[in-house]
């Protein structure tokens, strides 16, 4: 029995270990905004952020066509179909969209995060920047989380697009909802903070991703083998901290 | 402070009775080391004896469980990130795998000190990068990756992008380990040159006894995370230490050499 609470007790130090050495990191990069390279932040967000649109843009075009195929026929039934248009819309602006660019973004962004730096730790070129005195939370951490928390609204305005539309789409296809219909439900039914509340969890969901991602990296150990641990590691507490995040905005923002 | 404290405390690097430890694992059990300016020292020794963790203490890389170091007169073994930050823009450090930011070229990898931390414009860099390039014996080379370079290639533009910014105190960490005889030999010629040409404080961690003897003013052997000889290359052969003298005897190349400069 001690021995089972000495166990939990050492996990729950650990866990708590690690979320303070993120919200550390965070910290020092937020504090040294100030210092932070234009160049070396723009060219983060070509690469986060621009190279990411065409997944982002195929993941929620996806997402809005098979949410428009699961509700259209439906709302059809129940003489409901002005209003597909709307829930599409909602759905997507204020969950959908959010939560999907997160992870996708997690998935491909975090873990090229966390293998870049990662690499860098485990070949010494973190210890060179230090030598070089060079702080690795202004060069590298802080123009990646500016990146993140910059582009990844960017991709989820792309997003509410393309999913509104495959949502159309799929909706005219199923259910004969025509455009005028379609539209107009969006303009009757919605508001703009259902898009503008999704891009403000957007803005926190890109923090996490490349705060995580770059703390993962920078404590990666032993050579190739502690590098995919660390970037496996990051996308899966990434997720998980942008689902438990996602249910605290949802309640602040919508409630 | 004791006398001794303070003696050590004027030269350019003097280390205090340094220890070491990860959790029980003792790896250093109490160094002093005190080296002048100007003075290049070896610290030899096996592997795992410590030699690579005194280095890193000496630019902030690790901090020491035990002791106190000073470096031009200061104690830093306290300093925080900030003030080591200060201290090590006059320091330079090659790395034993070279460490060489490979998403960089050659170029901006040597001048990236100099964009970091002077006010000097794109083409006074530019104009330091290829003359420290030549006196690599690398002059073209600014637009290669360093994935493109050998290993001998890359530890020459490590030491480029340490000392383009003409530090004080250049420390170097086993820089010919892994290469072949010829382009160690290169590299120790190199390391020569930078002496004499820049007079800078040096320390050379190295099991290579080729490369320690050649270069080094005084070396100084760690065994175990102690001390155990330190000396001129002269009385470092001559030291009758049983330990010492194995180690020696048994890395030095037939004939062996010391430096005569």
């Amino acid at each position: 029995m001690g021995k089972i609470a000495a166990r939990v007790g050492r996990w729950v130090m650990n866990k708590s270990a690690g979320t303070g050495s993120v919200a550390i990191l965070f910290w020092q990069a937020l504090v040294s905004f100030p210092d932070v390279s234009i160049r070396e932040t723009i060219k983060q967000m070509t690469k986060l952020g621009v190279d990411s649109l065409p997944i982002v843009v195929v993941t929620t075009t996806a997402a809005g066509m098979v949410f428009a195929v699961q509700t259209a026929q439906e709302f059809a039934k129940l003489g409901a179909s002005d209003s597909v248009g709307a829930i599409v819309t909602i759905a997507m602006g204020r969950e959908l969209v959010p939560i999907l660019s997160g992870v996708v973004v997690a998935g491909r962004v975090g873990a090229a995060i966390t293998a870049e730096i990662g690499s860098m730790k485990v070949t010494e070129q973190i210890d060179a920047l230090r030598v070089m005195a060079v702080s690795p939370a202004v060069y590298l951490v802080a123009p990646r989380i500016l990146a993140c928390v910059l582009m990844l609204p960017v991709l989820g305005i792309f997003a509410n697009v393309v999913g509104s539309w495959g949502g159309y789409f799929v909706a005219h296809a199923y259910a004969g909802v025509t455009s005028y219909s379609y539209l107009n439900s969006i303009k009757v039914f919605c508001v703009p903070f259902d898009i503008v509340g999704g891009l403000i969890k957007c803005m926190f969901f890109g923090c996490i991703v490349a705060t995580v991602g770059c703390h993962k990296g920078l404590n990666a150990v032993s050579g190739a083998e502690g590098v995919g641990i660390a970037t496996t590691g990051s996308v899966v507490l990434s997720i998980i901290m942008i689902f438990i995040t996602n249910y605290f905005l949802s309640v602040l923002l919508y409630v | 402070m004791s006398r001794e404290a303070v003696f050590l405390a004027e030269r350019a690097i003097s280390v205090n009775n340094v220890q070491m430890a990860y959790g029980a694992a003792k790896v250093l059990k109490g160094v002093s080391l005190a080296i002048d300016k100007g003075e290049v020292l070896a610290i030899i020794g096996p592997s795992g004896s410590g030699k690579s963790t005194l280095l890193r203490m000496l630019i902030g890389l690790s901090k020491p469980t035990g002791g106190s170091i000073f470096i031009n007169g200061r104690q830093v073994d306290s300093f925080s990130e900030k003030e080591w930050n200060r201290l090590r823009k006059s320091m330079g450090m090659v790395f034993q795998y070279s460490a060489l930011f490979d998403s960089m070229t050659v170029g901006d990898n040597v001048a990236f000190g100099l964009r970091q931390h002077t006010d000097k414009t794109n083409e006074e860099i530019l104009s330091i990068v290829e003359k420290t390039l030549e006196t690599i014996g690398l002059a073209g080379y600014s637009g290669y990756m360093p994935g493109q370079l050998s290993g001998g290639m890359k530890k020459r533009v490590s030491l480029a992008r340490a000392i383009a910014t003409t530090p004080e105190i250049l420390l170097y960490d086993e820089p010919t380990a892994g290469l072949d005889p010829v382009v160690a030999d290169v590299i120790n010629n190199l390391m020569l040159e930078t002496k004499k040409r820049m007079k800078v404080t040096s320390v050379l961690v190295t099991h290579d006894m080729y490369s320690a003897f050649m270069v080094a003013d005084r070396i100084a052997m760690i065994h175990e995370g102690l001390i155990i000889a330190e000396g001129t290359p002269a009385e470092i052969l001559k030291c009758e230490h049983e330990i010492v003298k194995t180690f020696i005897h048994k890395a030095m190349p037939p004939g062996g050499i010391i430096n005569e400069q």
